[in-house]
């Protein structure tokens, strides 16, 4: 097997990058161990309640219970053609990261677009946001039941 | 690019994920898309509550009302709709084509209470649509903020179109968007109405009709003293030359029949509403709380129409009645 001169320092550089990270996940792992802090490993962690929440409603409020990242649905209120409509979500981040939202809906069908204005919003340790979901339809959207995922890191 | 190279990226991407990784949050969504209605139809009737459950005068499983619980039945009721306050009709027809009950004081006539806000009718026109109200017993050539009984039980505190500035002051535009619903002295048949439904060039896209004292449930002197019965009859004749009108067979057309208040109870008590035609859902009930400001809303996410206050922007669109 050879190896380019390129490759040798691209090689280089990605090992002193690698152990440089390997070292600063093993600091924090011995400090944890250690004792001498309640350090965790800084990651973002999203929940979510979608459950009768209005454009009114203060998320901070809501009961930790009523927060979950597991069988989350919603059934959108019919939309008319040539209109857009809204729900909101409350998402929380119990991790320790900022996290920098992305909302990132599955197919939809010709003539439906998906928005929110907290697209690429950050939200911080420990933070709450009402995210507004927009749905919109053009005067040519097919009529009739449609479903998809959204997906949101 | 060599193998050990990807094998050391591969593990740096892995190591830096573990680091910094995060929760991904999957929603199912279920959305329904409907064709908006191309024209709607309203029918103010007056002064009772939802059902007889609630209170001996109310109006579904009525004996005397046995027309319109057909209706009610058949096609899609609201069975949690309540007006915006009780026992002064005028401030609930003001929060339906207004979005705020207390731009009127009470029941004062046009000239003393006129309403310098923007109404219904102006987001419908502009919008590009049009728009007309037809009052039973109005008699054509009176000023538009003419008061008294018309040719028969006319009452202009049923008639809140009067009350905006802007149609109050352009006689023009009063006269020829709040018009007689019926060519006779008094009472049905509707015919200019009628007439109107049946000419898809003469249909307006909005059409409210507002009728006298005694179709309406209202009653009075003049009026059958079984009230009831009487309106319940003339709903009987009217809406099937509704449902059969050219306009309904379009496809695209959509009735909305309800009361003002409820009057014989408190106002948290529901009212009747009801929602019929071919963009309507049969057999349909729905326990979600609504009230007259929802009849803005409905009409302004059917149309994509702005809203007019933050009642009617905050309160819940009736869409699911749609279909």
């Amino acid at each position: 097997m050879t190896v380019s001169s390129t490759s040798r320092k691209l090689l280089f550089v990605l090992a002193v990058g690698l152990m440089f990270t390997a070292a600063y996940a093993y600091a924090t792992t011995y400090l944890n161990i250690g004792g001498t802090g309640a350090i965790t490993l800084p990651n973002s962690n999203l929940f979510a309640d979608v459950t009768s929440i209005s454009a009114s409603t203060i998320c901070s409020a809501i009961s930790s219970s009523s927060y979950t990242d597991t069988s989350l649905s919603v059934t959108w209120p019919s939309l008319a053609q040539g209109t857009s409509s809204s729900i909101y979500i409350c998402l929380k981040n119990t991790g320790s990261a900022i996290d920098k939202l992305n909302f990132a809906p599955g197919t939809l069908p010709a003539g439906v677009s998906f928005t929110s204005p907290q697209q690429g919003w950050a939200l911080g340790p420990s933070g709450f946001v009402l995210s507004q979901l927009i749905f919109t339809a053009t005067t040519t959207a097919t009529a009739g039941s449609f479903s998809f995922m959204l997906s949101i890191t | 690019m060599s193998k050990p190279l990807l094998i050391l990226l591969a593990v740096l991407f892995l190591t830096v994920s573990g680091v910094v990784g995060e929760t991904q949050l999957s929603i199912g969504i279920i959305a329904s898309i409907i064709s908006p209605p191309t024209y709607i139809v309203t029918i103010l009737m007056e002064n009772h509550p939802l059902n007889v459950t609630l209170n001996p005068n109310g109006v579904i499983g009525n004996p005397n009302a046995s027309y319109i619980t057909f209706l009610a039945r058949n096609a899609s009721l609201a069975e949690n709709y309540v007006a915006v306050t009780n026992l002064n009709s005028l401030p609930n027809y003001v929060a339906l084509t207004g979005g705020n009950k207390s731009l009127v004081p009470n029941n004062c006539l046009p000239s003393l209470c006129p309403i310098n806000e923007p109404n219904i009718a102006d987001r419908i026109e502009k919008s590009g649509r049009n728009w007309k109200a037809y009052m039973e017993d109005l008699l054509p050539g009176q000023p538009c903020t003419y008061s008294g009984s018309g040719s028969g039980h006319y009452d202009v505190f049923h008639n809140p179109f009067v009350y905006y500035a802007d149609v109050q002051d352009n006689v023009t535009r009063c006269s020829s968007h709040v018009v007689p619903a019926n060519s006779g002295s008094s009472g049905p048949p509707d015919d200019l109405f009628i007439n109107d439904l049946n000419n898809l060039t003469t249909a307006s896209n909005f059409m409210w009709l507002t009728p006298n004292n005694c179709d309406d449930m209202h009653g009075g002197n003049g009026c059958s003293s079984s009230i009831m019965t009487f309106a319940d009859n003339y709903t009987r004749q009217l809406v099937p030359k509704i449902l059969s009108s050219l306009v309904f067979k379009t496809g695209k057309a959509a009735l909305f029949i309800v009361w003002d208040e409820p009057t014989y109870c408190s106002v948290a008590c529901q009212i009747p509403a009801i929602w019929i035609g071919p963009t309507i859902k049969q057999h349909y009930l729905s326990n979600k709380p609504y009230d007259h400001y929802s009849y803005l809303s409905t009409l302004e996410s059917l149309w994509a129409l702005p809203t007019l206050t933050v009642n009617d922007a905050l309160a819940s669109s009736m869409i699911e009645f749609f279909q």
